[in-house]
């Protein structure tokens, strides 16, 4: 024990209260930095032997509820994802326009219909049939442009995933360095918050973009993972790749077989492996995951959506049931049907698209719906091809370069084929296809009927009382529905449009038949009746109804279910958004508090540190005070 | 806990934030007056706003619907009552007009006069349209649906109008030698037989009734009906009668009645009893010559000229077939090219009701009435025919022929079993009421769903500015708050 051991100790003091308030004025300057964590200083006795010498200074810590910190940014990537979603969805909502100017596609439908109802009522009036073709004209743009606007921002969403996979990566990279930089720092003993902030922030970043799990090592190295557990940074960070595909439309789509896959995907490299993070299903949450999921789930439905609406539409007023006729031959009874419209060499004027039968055997009642189809890959057709939920389908490829017999024979040998025995299908005579039952046998034959749609220029005398009113594309090709790759509903409502035959002379509104009287009121109202009073069944795969019981109302009534359905996605999204961010905002609240820098404690720390200080100071100056008093002895 | 003086800063900056987003919101509903300026805003009543206006927009095109058609029929049922008014007076005329030509034209009555001009008038309400729309036309809304009365009347020079139709018809009908297409003969001396001619024209025999002694009468028998009266050898007496009935070409009946008698001359309608049955025979057929002949000029000349307007205002018109009417036997379709049509508009289907009008959900009337509707015509036939009819002063059988002309006209004009234009009239009208009543329970089901949408879409004004205080007032509290914290530092102690 000495006075110069007790000026060193009191110097030690000094330094070390120096040291709190450089940590104070570092705290204080950064009271307002987002991602700052507040630092502590770390103290001990200095020791000599067994005897306390002074005050050592240990590295500066930061107080951080690591528990806190995962559960944050959990929540905070659920927070970016929703907040993207409800952004997009949104959007769509939005295009509908508002609610009291009634603007919307279904409002569109609606006036169409009181369109059509004045011609119907006055056929003779030529500004009528101008105003019906202007309606029908603006429903169709309307559909474009909802479509176009669907795929646009699938279009935004690729690019948004090409930037977050950027951002990714350059987020690992920092990581990844951080990481080295703290084991390094770490080793040599010295103070590595701010790296932590640093990397902190950075991980947080990276979980807003695609949701990420840490574990932390004892080197102060912390691993990042997908929540799916792909590992992203290490001690290096992995890359991540994105093929964005810079167009897509209707018939773009993920798929997990790269070669069917028309969309850009994630790609996860590490040394000499590869992984498909979105077919691994790797992201879950963030804003990539937000993206993911609109562009090849959301999106893509409300797409299917529109165009079945607009399919509906084209085929509602375009499409007739020919009924077939009885016949009998030897002792069994059933129908004959021309299916002229359905094979080579047809001039009926219209195409054929279905041909529906129903019987009776021991085993029940069996509707059954033939489809023919001019891709022999689309078979065997699955029952869901037709909206009708009660029908067995039967796909018949119809060779288009084939003759009408040869043809003829394919039908007659595929509906065979699934028929029982007792009911004989024949192809008597020219285009005719016979279904009789063997007369022995309790099976009978119901009824049958093709579906058929006026071809674009059929504007009169057709095969029923259809018309086309609404074409495919600037070709003003026939709608039909004809399943392929892609079908031809694919982005319909793209590219439906008003048949210019008719646009240019509006009479065909009217003119159903030769020598029709252009005050005849007949077509219209057929058409009107087909519109609003004919109920027809959706698609389930548009995500109205289900496939045992899809939706099935009149066409303004989808077209308002279409729009209500999106406008609810939208409402939902945007209460999970609220909720979600109230969650995430009081986590984010209570995390800065508990680490974040408190201006005022910082303040009484000062005054503690500078009372500290001049105490020491007051030590080192009482001991030379001893000293000279010490020396003054001597004089 | 500590507080970090950025969680604070930040909490703050939120909610005022929030509050701040809240109040231009109610600020856009206050200046718009609408709830919501999304769908998805109005939530649940989302499929609520959108049915009920569709439901709107769909009501108000029924009642566009409602009144145009309401328009049309009270077009069609003043047009009509109109007509129908002009028909009575036709046959009040016909049942009270007295054979006096007038003085300006010397060959017809002041009621024809007047007939013709009902036709006239007639025909242009047929001819009156909505919108340009012609309403008694069915379907073809675009062609006049009836031809003008001079080209009706009098054709032109390759179209036969209902005058010629008339002319040969009554030529056809009356024969060349006036006997109305029957002849007398004596197969003996002392028999006398009547024969019709071949074909639809004239008289047609129909019966016999005789109570002339000593003579037998027989038939009419054969194909062409003939019939015989064979005198014998005990003579008729004074005052017995033999009574033939005959067919008329419009399905009327008449009869010749020849009385016996003494007198010599014997009169007309009578024959005088001869020394024996030969001269009595000749006697007889001289009287039936005469009788016949007159009956002829009278009212075979009325009936012919109803059956010809019949077959004028037929569809196809018919038209005595063969160059020469006097010996045609039957009738042919007038074509487009030589016989006017006097009805221009669409045939097809059944006359009248011809428009389908949507006026409800699922709700459809048909409505319409045509100018080829059965009642219309009869008027209209009725006015032409009586309104071409000439006379001259100095035709004895002139009077007969006119009465007998005006008779048929009023018993066509009573409907008798046939559908009136009151009728259609009143078929009208109830349309019209019914009508009426729809569109009332249309618009009181707009009004209701125009609330409803009201009470889903418009914000509250109170609602609104009571929200909005009160977030004001907690804006400027939080403001103030701000303020004091800012304050309250350590900092400005020390």
């Amino acid at each position: 024990m000495s006075l110069s051991s007790a000026i060193s100790t009191a110097l030690s003091g000094l330094n070390a209260s120096q040291a709190g308030l450089d940590l104070v004025s570092r705290n204080i300057a950064n009271a307002n930095t987002a991602g700052y964590t507040r630092k502590v200083q770390q103290t001990t006795t200095q020791m000599a032997g067994s005897q306390g010498i002074g005050v050592s200074q240990l590295a500066d810590t930061r107080l951080v509820n690591r528990h806190l910190l995962q559960q944050m940014r959990t929540e905070s990537a659920s927070t970016s994802f929703l907040s993207v979603y409800n952004n997009f969805l949104s959007q769509i909502d939005s295009s509908f326009g508002t609610p009291d100017s009634d603007s919307s596609i279904s409002g569109a439908v609606s006036t169409f219909a009181t369109k059509m109802q004045a011609v119907a009522t006055t056929p003779d009036d030529d500004a009528a049939r101008q105003a019906l073709i202007n309606s029908a004209s603006t429903l169709a743009s309307k559909l474009n442009s909802a479509s176009t606007q669907v795929q646009n921002l699938r279009k935004q969403a690729e690019q948004s995933i090409a930037d977050g996979v950027t951002q990714a990566n350059s987020l690992m990279q920092s990581i990844a360095k951080l990481n080295t930089q703290i084991a390094q720092t770490k080793a040599s003993g010295q103070s590595t918050g701010d790296l932590e902030d640093q990397r902190d922030a950075a991980i947080n970043s990276l979980s807003n973009l695609m949701g990420v799990k840490t574990v932390e090592r004892d080197d102060g190295t912390v691993a990042v993972f997908t929540t799916g557990g792909q590992l992203l940074v290490d001690n290096a960070a992995a890359q991540l790749s994105f093929d964005q595909h810079a167009n897509l439309d209707a018939g773009s789509a993920y798929s997990t077989d790269p070669t069917k896959r028309s969309v850009g995907t994630i790609t996860l490299s590490q040394g000499t492996t590869s992984v498909d993070l979105i077919a691994s299903g790797a992201i879950q949450s963030g804003s990539i995951a937000a993206y993911i999921k609109l562009r090849d789930t959301d999106l893509p439905q409300a797409q299917n959506q529109l165009d079945e609406l607009a399919s509906q539409l084209a085929l509602s007023l375009s499409s007739d049931t020919v009924s077939g006729t009885a016949v009998s031959s030897g002792g069994g009874a059933g129908f004959e049907l021309d299916l002229s419209a359905f094979v080579s060499g047809n001039t009926t004027g219209a195409t054929g698209t279905q041909v529906n039968f129903s019987y009776t055997d021991g085993t029940g009642t069996h509707n059954v719906s033939v489809v023919p189809v001019s891709d022999p890959s689309l078979l065997p057709l699955p029952n869901s091809a037709t909206t009708n939920a009660n029908d067995t389908v039967v796909g018949v490829y119809i060779d288009p370069n084939a003759s009408a017999s040869a043809q003829m024979a394919s039908i007659v040998s595929a509906l065979q084929a699934v028929l029982p025995p007792s009911l004989v299908v024949s192809n008597p005579s020219g285009n005719v296809l016979s279904i009789v039952d063997d007369g022995t046998s309790s099976a009978t034959v119901n009824s049958a009927s093709t579906n058929v749609v006026e071809n674009a220029d059929t504007l009169k005398d057709g095969l029923g009382s259809g018309l086309s009113l609404f074409v495919d594309g600037n070709g003003q090709k026939t709608y039909t529905g004809a399943l392929g790759t892609p079908s031809q509903i694919t982005g319909f409502a793209g590219r439906i449009q008003v048949n210019a035959a008719i646009a240019n002379d509006t009479t065909s509104l009217v003119l159903y038949q030769t020598g029709a009287d252009i005050g005849d009121d007949t077509r219209p109202n057929e058409l009107l009746g087909r519109l609003t009073d004919t109920s027809r069944v959706y698609s389930s795969s548009t995500g109205i109804g289900s496939a045992a019981t899809p939706y099935s109302g009149s066409i303004d009534a989808f077209a308002r279910r279409v729009v209500s359905y999106q406008s609810s996605q939208a409402t939902s999204a945007n209460t999970d958004y609220t909720a979600q961010k109230a969650t995430s905002d009081t986590l984010q609240s209570k995390f800065d508090s508990e680490t974040g820098v408190s201006v005022d404690q910082e303040m009484s720390n000062l005054i503690v540190l500078q009372n500290a200080y001049a105490a020491n100071a007051r030590v080192i100056s009482t001991i030379q005070e001893l000293f000279q008093t010490l020396l003054s002895i001597g004089r | 806990m500590q507080i970090s003086s950025l969680s604070q800063s930040t909490a703050m900056k939120n909610s005022i934030a929030n509050i701040q987003s809240q109040l231009a919101d109610l600020q856009r509903q206050l200046t718009t007056g609408h709830k919501a300026d999304t769908y998805a805003k109005l939530g649940s009543a989302t499929s609520l706003v959108l049915s009920l206006n569709n439901q709107v927009t769909q009501s108000n095109s029924y009642i566009d619907t409602i009144n145009t058609v309401q328009l049309r029929i009270q077009t069609s049922a003043d047009a009509l009552t109109s007509i129908n008014s002009m028909a009575s007076s036709i046959k009040t005329g016909s049942l009270t007009s007295s054979f006096n030509l007038s003085a300006g034209t010397g060959t017809q009555t002041s009621f024809q006069t007047t007939a013709g001009a009902y036709l006239d008038q007639m025909v242009s309400l047929l001819n009156q349209s909505v919108a340009d729309r012609y309403l008694f036309g069915g379907k073809d809304t675009q062609t006049t649906p009836v031809v003008s009365t001079d080209l009706m009347l009098n054709g032109d020079t390759t179209h036969a109008g209902l005058k010629t139709v008339i002319d040969e018809r009554a030529k056809a009908d009356l024969g060349a030698n006036g006997m109305g297409r029957l002849s007398t003969s004596s197969p003996t001396a002392d028999s006398v037989s009547l024969t019709e001619d071949t074909g639809v024209f004239g008289f047609k025999l129909s019966s016999v009734s005789s109570n002339l002694s000593g003579a037998t009468v027989t038939g009419p028998t054969g194909s062409p009906a003939s019939l015989n009266v064979q005198f014998g050898s005990t003579l008729p007496t004074e005052g017995q009668s033999i009574s033939v009935d005959m067919k008329l070409p419009d399905g009327t009946t008449t009869t010749v009645k020849l009385t016996a008698t003494t007198n010599s001359p014997a009169g007309a309608g009578r024959f005088t009893i001869g020394a024996d049955a030969t001269t009595t025979a000749a006697n007889f057929q001289s009287a039936l010559t005469t009788s016949i002949k007159t009956e002829a000029a009278s009212t075979l000349k009325a009936a012919s000229a109803v059956q010809a307007g019949n077959d004028f205002f037929g569809n196809p018109p018919q038209r005595v077939s063969g160059s020469d009417p006097y010996t045609a036997t039957s009738l042919q379709n007038g074509t487009a090219a030589d016989t006017v049509f006097w009805y221009q508009g669409d045939t097809s289907g059944t006359a009248g009701d011809n428009f389908v009008a949507t006026v409800g959900d699922g709700q459809q009337i048909a409505y319409g009435a045509r100018a080829d509707q059965s009642a219309i015509v009869t008027a209209l036939k009725a006015a032409a025919v009586i309104s071409v009819a000439q006379y001259s002063a100095t035709d004895t059988n002139a009077a007969a022929s006119y009465s007998a002309l005006t008779q048929r006209t009023a018993t066509a004009l009573n409907y008798k079993g046939t559908q009136s234009i009151e009728g259609i009239v009143t078929k009208l009208g109830l349309q019209s009421s019914n009508l009426d009543s729809t569109k009332t329970s249309l618009q009181t089901q707009i009004s209701t769903s125009q609330s409803l949408l009201g009470d889903n879409l418009n914000a509250n004004d109170y609602e609104v500015s009571t929200k909005l205080t009160t977030l004001m007032t907690q804006l400027q509290a939080s403001y103030q708050i701000t303020s004091s914290l800012s304050k309250l530092s350590l900092v400005s102690y020390m």
